[in-house]
C-alpha cells in the first residue's frame, strides 16, 4: 500500500501541467497516459494480468472462431443478419442493465452525497473511472490484436480510415453548420443526427484509438496512406466491405460476451466478473462518451441533466439511453445506404477528439485521486462489484421486455420528454444565474475530489449555456483556481502525511447491571434494622493448664525462744519479718556470745574437773601448805615450754581470771626453733588444762603489763630496750601455727614493736618497767567490769603507756587503734605488722634520772640512782613512784607537780645501798603502798609521808624480797616471797609484827609468785599462783580466814595505822 | 521550475492536542454542571449542547492553535442497562488525538469526547 502510494506519487502529474501538455501534444499525451495507465495496472495486481491473460486466450480462440466463421460468414450473412439483431438485442439489454446500475449508482451517489458520506461516494465513483480505465486499456489491446488481424487481411479498413482522416478538416466545418442546425432547435432532425452520429462516433472513436496505435507504433502505415489514396475509387465498396466487417466484428463480440456471461453462472464467479465486468465498463465507456456528445450537442438536455432532481437525471437518462438504443438500431439498418452519415460521423470524430481532450482532463484528475485512495479499498471494490454483478444476475431475465416495450413506447415518450425539457427549459432560465454561484460555493466546501464531476458538469452547463454568463465565468475561474491550489497544497501535503486508522478507542463500556444488584439498589436498603447478632465476643474463657504451687511458711528456732523447734503456719507476715530482722541483728550478736559463752562453758567444764583434781591433791596435799584451801595447776607441760623458766606471773586488774606468764628462753638446745623466743603465755586460771594464746618474741622479756578494761592488748618491755605489744583480737589464722603432737598451737608475733624504728626517741638501755597510764575512768570502771564490753573495746585504746629503763629514761606512748589493717604492709608506720592495727605513738618522755639526781645528800654520795620499778597512782596519773637502787621510792609527777615527800625512805635517815624489788599499791587504800627491799625489809608507806606507816626488818631473815602483793580480797593480808622461797602471809588484823604464816616450798624453787582473787559476793576466792623453777604454775586457794574478811574492821585497822604512825 | 511551498505538518510542541490537560478541561466541566443531576428527558437535549460548547470554548482557550475540535456528548439515563460505546479515527496519529472523560451519578452517565484533528 505504502509503496504503491509512493510510486503513483511520483508518476502524477500536476493538473495545470497535465492539462497544458495534453493540449500540446495531444496524441502523444493520451498514448504517454495510456501507458502509464497499463503501467499502473500490472503493478496494481496479479489478477488484472490473469484477466490479460485470458483475455489473449480468448482473442485466440475467438480468432479462429473467426476464421471459421469469415470462412462460413458470407454465406450465412441473411442469418448472421438475424442472429446479430437478436444478439444486438441482447447486447442492448445488456446494455441498458448497465445503464441501470449506472443510474442506480449515480442515485446513491446523490444520496450519498446529501447525507455526507463523501467517502464511499468517493470510493465507487472512482472505481467507476478505475474500471473504465481499466476496460478502456483492455479493449484497446483487444482491438489491436484485431487490429493485427485485421491488417493482414484486409487493408481496406486502414485505407478508408486514412480517408476519413483527410476528411476530418472539411467536416469540421460541416460540424459547426450542424451546430448551427441544432441550435436552431430542429429537434427532430437533431434527434437523427445525434442518434445516426453517436453510433458512428461510437465506432470512430474506437477506430481512431486504433489510429492512435498504429500511427504511434508503425510509421510505415503513414506511407501505405499514398497507395490509399490511389484506392480511394474503390473506397465506397471497401467502406460497405470495413463497415460490414465492423458489424461481424461487434457481432463477434457480443458473441463472446454473451458466452462470458453464460459461463459465469457457471465458472469461477471473480473471474469471470471481473471480465464481465470490463466487458460492461467497455459498454459503459462508450455510453458515456456517446451520452457526452450528446449532451454537447443538446445544451438543454444538458441542463435538463443538471437538475437537482436524481430522479430526473434518472429518467433523462434512461431517455437518453432508449435514444441510444433506438440510435443502434437504426444505424444498423440503414448504415449501407447512408453515405451521408459517414461524413458526419467524420465530424464526429473531432468531437469526439474534444471530447478525448475533456476526458482526458477528467483522467488525469482521476489518476490524483485513483493514486491515494484506491489502495486501502481493493477489498471494498470487490465485494461491491459482486454485489452489483448479482443484482444485475437477477434483473437481467427482466431486461428483454423492458427493452422492448421501452422500443415501443419510444415515440410516445419523446414526445413526453420534450414537453418535459421545454419546462425543465424555463425553469432553467430562472435558476440560471443563481446555479453559478451555488456551485462556486459548493466548490468551495466541497472536497477536491468529487468536486471535479460536479465541477465537469458545470464546466459542460457553462459551455452549453444559451447566454455566456461572464461572472460566473470569472467565479468558475477563480474557484477553480482556489480548488487548484487546495489540491496541489492537498496533494504536496499528503505525501508528506500518514494518513492511518486509529485504534478503536473504548469510550464507555458501561456492562449492564445483574438484576438481582438492580433489585438491592432499589430496595435494598428498604425497612432493615440490625436485629441481633450471634457472636458471643464478650463471652471468653481462659484455661490455665498450669497447677499453682502450693507454698507454706516453716520457721526454725536460733536460738530458741518457743517451745517448738520450727513451722509456724500461723504466724503473722509482720511478726516473721519482726523476727527476722531481730535474728539478722542476733547472728551478729550470736558470734561474740558464743566466744564468751564458749569460755563460760569451758572454764565451767574445767573448774569442775579441777575440783575433783584438787580435792583429791587436797587429801594428799593438805600438810603440805597451811595457808592452801586447795590448789590448781596449770597444765605447762607443752612441748614448747619444756625446760622453761617462768620469769613472771602478771594477773590483770579488771580480768582477774586471766593470767599471763612470761616464760624465758632455755639454754638446751632443742629440737624446737622456738628456742631463743621468750614465750607468753595467756591463761585463764578456770581453764587450767591449756593456755589461750601464746605470744612470741624473740629476745628477753623483761617486764609485761596488761591493757587496762578489758584484756585485748598485751605490752612488753624487752632488754633490747624496745617496747612490743600484741593485738590478742588478731585472727589465728594470720599468725604463724605449728602443729605439735595432736595439737596445732598459733605462736602470735608482737602486732607492733619500736624496735629500730624509733631509735631517736626509744630507750637506749633495756626497758625494765612498762606501766598502763591508769586513767579516770578506767578507775572507775574497776569496779563493774562487763564481760561484754564491745563499746569499751572499742573506746578503751585511748590510753597512755609508760616504759621505764635502766638510764632513768620514762617514755610515754599513746597507743592508738588504726580503723582498718593493711595486709600489704603500712609503708609510713614500719614497725607494724602486716594487717595489724595498733600502734604505739611517742608522746613525750621524762628523764626520770633528773629528777632523781636533786635527792637528799647521801644519795649523791653513793653515785647515780638506777630506776627499778615504775608505778603509777591508781587515783592519779600524774604521779608515778619509781623504785631505785637504793632503797628508795623517788615520788614523780609528769606535769611539773610538786608532791610534797619526793622520796619515800627507811625509818633509818642514811641511805643504804638495797635495791627496791617491789612496790605494790593495796587495791582497798589507793595512798597505802608497800615497798619491798633486797635487803628484806618490808616498808608500808603512805603516799603522803615520806616516813614509813611501818616499817618490818628482817621479817624474811635477810633474804631479798623477790615478790610483794597485797591480797585482792582482805585489806590487811598480803604475801611475800623471799629469794629462799619461803612464802610469808601477813595479816596486819592478827598480828602486825610478824606474819601470821611462813611456808618454805624447798622442793621445788618458786620464782615468781602472784595473788589473785575476786571479792564477789557469793563466789569469793582468793589465793597465789606460784611459779615454780621448773616451769609448773601452781595455784593455791587460800583458806577462808585469809580471803573472807570484815572490811570495815580492816580498814579500822588501817586507818589506826597510819594515824597512829603521824 | 515552481517553488515548492513549506508547511507546518507538525504542531508547536508546546500547542500540541495534549489529551490530559483536555481530560482536565472536561472533568471541570462536567463535574461542575452534572454533579446531582437527575436525568430529565425533555431537559438533557438542551444540556449536552451546551456542555459540548463549554467543553468545546474551554479546550479552545487552552491554547491549542491550528486544531480543529470535535466535542461529542452522550448523556444517558442509568437503568442498569450496559452501554459500549467506542470510536474510530482516519488520521495522523503523530498529529491528531482525543480525549474522553466518563461521568455517572446514579441517574445518568456522561461521555464527553474531544477530537483534536490538526490543521495543516
Amino acid at each position: 500500500m505504502y509503496t504503491d502510494k509512493k510510486i503513483t506519487k511520483e508518476d502524477t502529474w500536476r493538473p495545470a501541467d497535465l492539462r497544458r501538455h495534453i493540449r500540446e501534444e495531444e496524441r502523444g499525451g493520451d498514448d504517454a497516459r495510456r501507458r502509464d495507465g497499463y503501467d499502473r495496472r500490472y503493478r496494481g495486481g496479479e489478477s488484472a494480468e490473469r484477466r490479460h491473460r485470458d483475455q489473449e486466450k480468448e482473442s485466440r480462440r475467438e480468432k479462429d472462431r473467426l476464421r471459421e466463421r469469415e470462412s462460413t460468414g458470407r454465406e450465412r450473412r441473411d442469418e448472421g443478419r438475424r442472429d446479430r439483431r437478436k444478439e444486438g438485442s441482447q447486447d442492448r439489454r445488456a446494455e441498458r442493465g448497465n445503464e441501470r446500475e449506472k443510474t442506480r449508482e449515480r442515485e446513491r451517489f446523490v444520496d450519498v452525497r446529501k447525507y455526507g458520506d463523501d467517502y464511499r461516494e468517493n470510493k465507487e465513483t472512482r472505481r467507476d473511472l478505475e474500471e473504465k480505465h481499466d476496460r478502456e486499456r483492455d479493449k484497446e489491446r483487444h482491438r489491436d490484436k484485431e487490429k493485427e488481424r485485421v491488417r493482414d487481411g484486409d487493408r481496406h479498413r486502414e485505407e478508408d480510415r486514412s480517408k476519413r482522416r483527410d476528411d476530418i478538416n472539411k467536416e469540421r466545418k460541416r460540424e459547426e453548420q450542424d451546430r448551427e442546425l441544432r441550435n436552431d432547435g430542429e429537434r427532430r432532425r437533431h434527434k437523427e443526427s445525434r442518434e445516426g452520429r453517436g453510433a458512428q462516433i461510437e465506432q470512430h472513436h474506437r477506430e481512431e484509438k486504433d489510429q492512435h496505435r498504429e500511427r504511434h507504433q508503425n510509421e510505415y502505415e503513414d506511407t501505405r496512406n499514398a497507395k490509399e489514396e490511389r484506392q480511394r475509387d474503390m473506397k465506397h465498396l471497401e467502406q460497405k466491405g470495413d463497415r460490414e466487417y465492423k458489424e461481424e466484428h461487434r457481432k463477434r463480440k457480443e458473441e463472446r460476451e454473451q458466452r462470458h456471461r453464460e459461463r459465469g453462472h457457471h465458472e469461477e464467479k471473480q473471474k469471470h466478473d471481473s471480465e464481465y465486468r470490463e466487458h460492461r465498463g467497455e459498454e459503459i465507456r462508450h455510453h458515456r462518451a456517446d451520452r457526452e456528445l450528446a449532451e454537447r450537442d443538446r445544451p438543454k438536455d444538458r441542463r435538463y441533466k443538471e437538475g437537482e432532481d436524481p430522479e430526473n437525471k434518472h429518467r433523462e437518462r434512461r431517455h437518453k439511453h432508449e435514444a441510444d438504443v433506438e440510435r443502434k438500431h437504426k444505424e444498423r439498418k440503414h448504415r449501407e445506404e447512408d453515405d451521408h452519415r459517414d461524413k458526419r460521423s467524420s465530424s464526429g470524430k473531432s468531437h469526439e477528439r474534444n471530447v478525448q481532450v475533456d476526458n482526458d482532463e477528467d483522467l488525469a484528475d482521476q489518476d490524483y485521486e485513483d493514486d491515494f485512495e484506491k489502495m486501502d479499498y481493493e477489498e471494498d471494490f470487490e465485494e461491491l462489484n459482486e454485489s452489483t454483478n448479482e443484482d444485475e444476475d437477477e434483473k437481467e431475465p427482466l431486461h428483454p421486455q423492458a427493452g422492448e416495450a421501452k422500443e415501443e413506447l419510444s415515440a410516445q415518450r419523446r414526445k413526453e420528454i420534450e414537453a418535459i425539457r421545454r419546462a425543465m427549459d424555463e425553469e432553467n432560465e430562472r435558476i440560471g444565474t443563481t446555479k453559478s454561484r451555488q456551485s462556486t460555493s459548493r466548490e468551495e466546501e466541497e472536497r477536491p475530489k468529487w468536486s471535479r464531476d460536479t465541477e465537469k458538469i458545470q464546466s459542460r452547463a457553462s459551455q452549453r449555456g444559451k447566454f455566456i454568463d461572464f461572472v460566473a465565468a470569472k467565479q468558475r475561474e477563480v474557484s477553480k483556481k482556489v480548488a487548484s491550489k487546495q489540491k496541489k497544497r492537498s496533494t504536496e501535503l499528503l505525501r508528506l502525511i500518514d494518513l492511518d486508522f486509529s485504534m478503536t478507542f473504548s469510550l464507555l463500556d458501561l456492562p449492564p447491571v445483574n438484576e438481582y444488584d438492580m433489585y438491592i439498589r432499589n430496595f435494598g436498603n428498604a425497612n432493615t434494622k440490625q436485629a441481633y447478632v450471634q457472636c458471643n465476643e464478650d463471652n471468653t474463657d481462659r484455661d490455665i493448664q498450669t497447677e499453682e504451687i502450693e507454698m507454706s511458711e516453716k520457721w526454725t528456732q536460733h536460738p530458741p525462744e518457743r517451745s517448738g523447734a520450727c513451722g509456724d503456719p500461723n504466724l503473722s507476715k509482720e511478726a516473721r519479718d519482726k523476727q527476722r530482722s531481730e535474728m539478722n541483728y542476733d547472728s551478729q550478736r550470736l558470734a561474740s556470745f558464743l566466744r564468751s559463752a564458749s569460755q563460760v562453758m569451758v572454764v565451767l567444764l574445767e573448774e569442775d574437773q579441777a575440783e575433783r583434781k584438787s580435792l583429791e591433791k587436797l587429801s594428799t596435799q593438805s600438810d603440805t601448805l597451811s595457808f592452801s584451801d586447795g590448789s590448781l595447776q596449770l597444765i605447762t607441760e607443752l612441748p614448747f615450754l619444756y625446760d622453761r623458766q617462768i620469769s613472771m606471773l602478771h594477773f590483770s586488774q579488771v580480768q582477774k581470771h586471766t593470767m599471763l606468764s612470761v616464760h624465758m628462753p632455755t639454754t638446751k638446745p632443742s629440737a624446737k626453733h622456738l628456742d631463743s623466743c621468750t614465750i607468753i603465755c595467756i591463761w585463764n586460771i578456770w581453764e587450767p588444762s591449756r593456755p589461750q594464746k601464746i605470744l612470741v618474741y624473740e629476745s628477753e622479756i623483761q617486764c609485761c603489763c596488761f591493757s587496762p578494761g578489758k584484756v585485748t592488748l598485751v605490752f612488753a618491755g624487752t632488754s633490747v630496750g624496745s617496747v612490743v605489744l600484741w593485738d590478742l583480737r588478731e585472727q589465728s589464722s594470720n599468725h604463724y601455727s605449728l602443729k605439735m603432737g595432736e595439737e596445732e598451737w598459733t605462736f602470735r608475733q608482737p602486732t607492733f614493736s619500736t624496735d629500730a624504728v624509733l631509735a631517736a626517741s626509744g630507750h637506749l638501755s633495756s626497758v625494765t618497767s612498762v606501766e598502763v597510764v591508769p586513767s579516770a575512768l578506767a578507775g572507775e570502771l574497776r569496779a563493774d567490769v562487763p564481760l561484754l564490753a564491745s563499746e569499751e573495746e572499742s573506746s578503751g585504746l585511748s590510753f597512755q603507756l609508760a616504759s621505764l629503763d635502766e638510764s632513768g629514761v620514762l617514755n610515754f606512748w599513746v597507743v592508738v587503734e588504726l580503723p582498718k589493717g593493711n595486709e600489704a604492709g603500712s609503708p609510713t608506720d614500719l614497725g607494724l605488722r602486716p594487717g595489724g592495727k595498733v600502734k604505739l605513738l611517742h608522746s613525750s618522755s621524762v628523764l626520770a634520772a633528773e629528777s632523781l639526781r636533786g635527792s637528799p645528800r647521801d644519795v649523791v654520795k653513793t653515785g647515780p640512782l638506777h630506776a627499778l620499778l615504775l608505778k603509777f597512782l591508781p587515783t592519779d596519773s600524774n604521779h608515778f613512784f619509781i623504785g631505785t637502787n637504793m632503797g628508795l621510792v623517788h615520788h614523780g609527777t609528769s606535769h611539773g607537780l610538786k608532791a610534797p615527800p619526793k622520796f619515800y625512805r627507811f625509818q633509818e635517815v642514811e641511805v643504804q645501798p638495797v635495791d627496791v624489788t617491789s612496790i605494790h599499791f593495796s587495791p582497798f587504800r589507793p595512798h597505802l603502798f608497800l615497798v619491798g627491799c633486797g635487803n628484806g625489809s618490808i616498808r608500808l608507806h603512805a603516799v603522803s609521808h615520806e616516813q614509813p606507816v611501818a616499817q618490818w626488818k628482817n621479817s624474811t631473815a635477810g633474804e631479798p624480797v623477790v615478790s610483794l602483793q597485797w591480797a585482792q580480797t582482805r585489806a590487811t593480808v598480803f604475801c611475800v616471797l623471799d629469794a629462799a622461797c619461803n612464802l610469808h602471809i601477813w595479816d596486819l588484823l592478827k598480828d602486825d609484827t610478824q606474819p601470821v604464816v611462813t611456808e618454805r616450798m624447798s622442793a621445788d624453787r618458786v620464782t615468781d609468785m602472784a595473788l589473785f582473787g575476786q571479792s564477789g559476793k557469793q563466789n569469793t576466792y582468793s589465793g597465789v599462783a606460784l611459779a615454780h623453777e621448773s616451769g609448773k604454775i601452781e595455784m593455791q586457794y587460800f583458806k577462808r580466814s585469809l580471803t573472807v574478811s570484815s572490811t570495815a574492821e580492816e580498814e579500822k585497822l588501817l586507818e589506826r595505822m597510819t594515824t597512829e604512825a603521824f | 521550475m515552481e517553488e515548492s511551498d513549506t508547511y507546518h505538518i507538525r504542531p508547536n510542541h508546546q500547542q500540541k492536542f495534549r489529551p490530559a490537560v483536555v481530560k482536565e478541561c472536561i472533568r471541570e466541566i462536567v463535574r461542575e454542571r452534572l454533579s446531582g443531576v437527575q436525568y430529565n428527558p425533555e431537559e438533557v437535549p438542551e444540556l449536552t449542547r451546551s456542555l459540548a460548547d463549554s467543553v468545546k470554548d474551554k479546550v479552545k482557550n487552552s491554547g491549542f492553535d491550528k486544531y480543529k475540535l470535535v466535542v461529542q456528548v452522550v448523556i444517558g439515563e442509568q437503568r442498569g442497562q450496559g452501554v459500549k460505546m467506542s470510536s474510530r479515527c482516519f488520521w495522523d496519529a503523530d498529529t491528531d488525538s482525543y480525549a474522553e472523560d466518563v461521568f455517572m451519578n446514579d441517574s445518568l452517565f456522561c461521555v464527553v469526547a474531544v477530537f483534536g484533528s490538526y490543521y495543516y
